[in-house]
């Protein structure tokens, strides 16, 4: 039987451009391959910018569904 | 060869410190850490691992971290802001210090009061060490806003028992705004279990860049911007980030490994055992072997400390008779003064400081010269 542990969270709301892509960067780099975190982002530009980093550095994520119009979390898998 | 003994004043920046440094003046490093394309968000995520870096060393959040320019902002910032906050809103402002403190405070004493604030000076003993009874006293009869004083202090090396004061001013609403400037990486700081609320850090004292530092503030204690702008540094400190100074920060941070603090512990071990041997005239401050490693002060009793150090400085040896900020000032020490020292006796010290760069050979060779000096100023070593 395999135990699942939660997701890390790393909470980047209220953090500017690039700061949140950056934060997040160095979070995946201090966790181990197969790990799963999901983070939370404002909407909008923020949220732009960091799916767009993601996707220049081909880092794995799926948008988890929200009905929050204010913020996006995803879940991002470490490689 | 020279031999440095100011390392209170400056360090020299570690090579590899540079070597990181350089790598983001140029090429693809130079970028400004606001801007949202990549050579943006390679420099912010180095501003962001720097700020890691140092958040770790004094057991604070990242996000607690503020870069500016280096001690003196830093001081002046939480001062002035707190004060000014409580004028806002039409409250007094009660500022409670020491007079053994970096001239970036004591220089604030009348700059609160031409403005109705009030100040009390926290007396300290002859070893200078802030008077706890006093303290407690003082909580319980006023009601005081701030607390500022030095962890280590930069003219004796004097270290303030951080958890033992922070426990007692813990009990009131006061606020604790702590000068690490000169102990940071030399001894440990639990900004988080220490309850700490301000915490003031330099980059040149441990072999970093000149004009970095940072002010970690609790999360719950933050203060009113300085500078207005673009919002950086969370809105607090506008301006464009100095990259490359915070990397050399963050790098010099890094570096500083436990054995450095070893080495600081042994070379003033050697010193005073040698001053006791053959320079015995020479009356240790502070409360040796009890202070930071890095700092040693003494008296040479009827000697002019300013003109030792500039015979010192002839034969290639650069010492300090007091803060680097105060050097030019031609009155006594007032932290020596503070601490119950004469007139006299406070402009007979030198202050002598290390780095882990200096070694005994050194301090060996300090020795000869120090007695040479004083045999040519008439003084028995």
């Amino acid at each position: 039987m395999s135990h699942k542990s939660s997701p890390a969270i790393l909470d980047l709301r209220g953090v500017p451009c690039p700061q949140n892509v950056s934060r997040l960067l160095l979070k995946l780099g201090g966790m181990d391959s197969g790990d799963v975190l999901e983070v939370v982002l404002d909407a909008g530009e923020p949220y732009d910018n960091v799916i767009e980093s993601l996707k220049v550095e081909q880092i794995n994520f799926v948008e988890v569904s929200s009905d929050n119009t204010k913020e996006r979390t995803l879940r991002v898998s470490v490689k | 060869m020279v031999i440095y003994f100011d390392n209170a004043s400056t360090t020299p920046i570690d090579p590899r410190v540079w070597k990181k440094m350089e790598s983001f003046q140029f090429e693809e490093g130079f970028g400004n850490p606001s801007s949202i394309h990549m050579l943006g968000i390679r420099a912010s995520t180095a501003v962001e691992e720097a700020r890691q870096k140092i958040a770790d060393r004094v057991k604070s959040l990242s996000e607690e971290v503020c870069f500016l320019s280096g001690g003196s902002e830093a001081n002046n910032w939480v001062v002035q802001s707190l004060f000014r906050e409580a004028q806002a809103r039409h409250k007094p402002f009660h500022w409670a210090t020491t007079r053994a403190e970096h001239s970036s405070l004591t220089k604030l004493v009348s700059w609160i009061q031409s403005r109705g604030g009030n100040v009390t000076w926290l007396p300290v003993d002859a070893k200078g060490y802030i008077s706890e009874s006093y303290l407690k006293d003082l909580l319980k009869k006023s009601n005081i806003d701030l607390l500022s004083f030095s962890h280590a202090n930069s003219e004796t090396g004097t270290l303030q028992p951080l958890e033992s004061l922070a426990k007692i001013v813990k009990q009131s609403e006061t606020r604790i705004h702590v000068d690490a400037c000169q102990s940071f990486l030399k001894t440990e700081i639990d900004f988080a279990g220490q309850n700490l609320d301000y915490l003031v850090l330099s980059s040149h004292k441990i072999h970093g860049p000149k004009g970095i530092g940072a002010l970690v503030m609790r999360k719950g204690a933050k203060l009113k911007p300085l500078i207005l702008g673009g919002g950086q540094e969370g809105g607090l400190r506008s301006g464009t980030l100095n990259t490359e100074g915070i990397v050399g920060f963050g790098e010099a941070v890094e570096l500083y490994q436990d054995e450095d603090r070893r080495h600081l512990e042994e070379l003033k071990k050697h010193m005073v055992e040698l001053l006791a041997v053959k320079v015995p005239s020479a009356m240790p401050r502070g409360d040796y072997p009890n202070g930071i490693a890095s700092i040693l002060n003494f008296g040479i009793r009827g000697c002019d400390g300013k003109k030792l150090m500039q015979l010192l400085s002839r034969n290639r040896v650069c010492v300090s008779t007091g803060s680097a900020c105060d050097s030019g000032s031609k009155s006594p020490s007032q932290t020596l003064m503070a601490m119950g020292f004469s007139e006299e006796e406070a402009l007979s010290s030198l202050r002598i400081s290390f780095s882990k760069v200096n070694n005994k050979l050194e301090i060996e060779h300090f020795i000869e010269i120090l007695i040479n000096c004083l045999k040519e100023q008439n003084h028995e070593p």
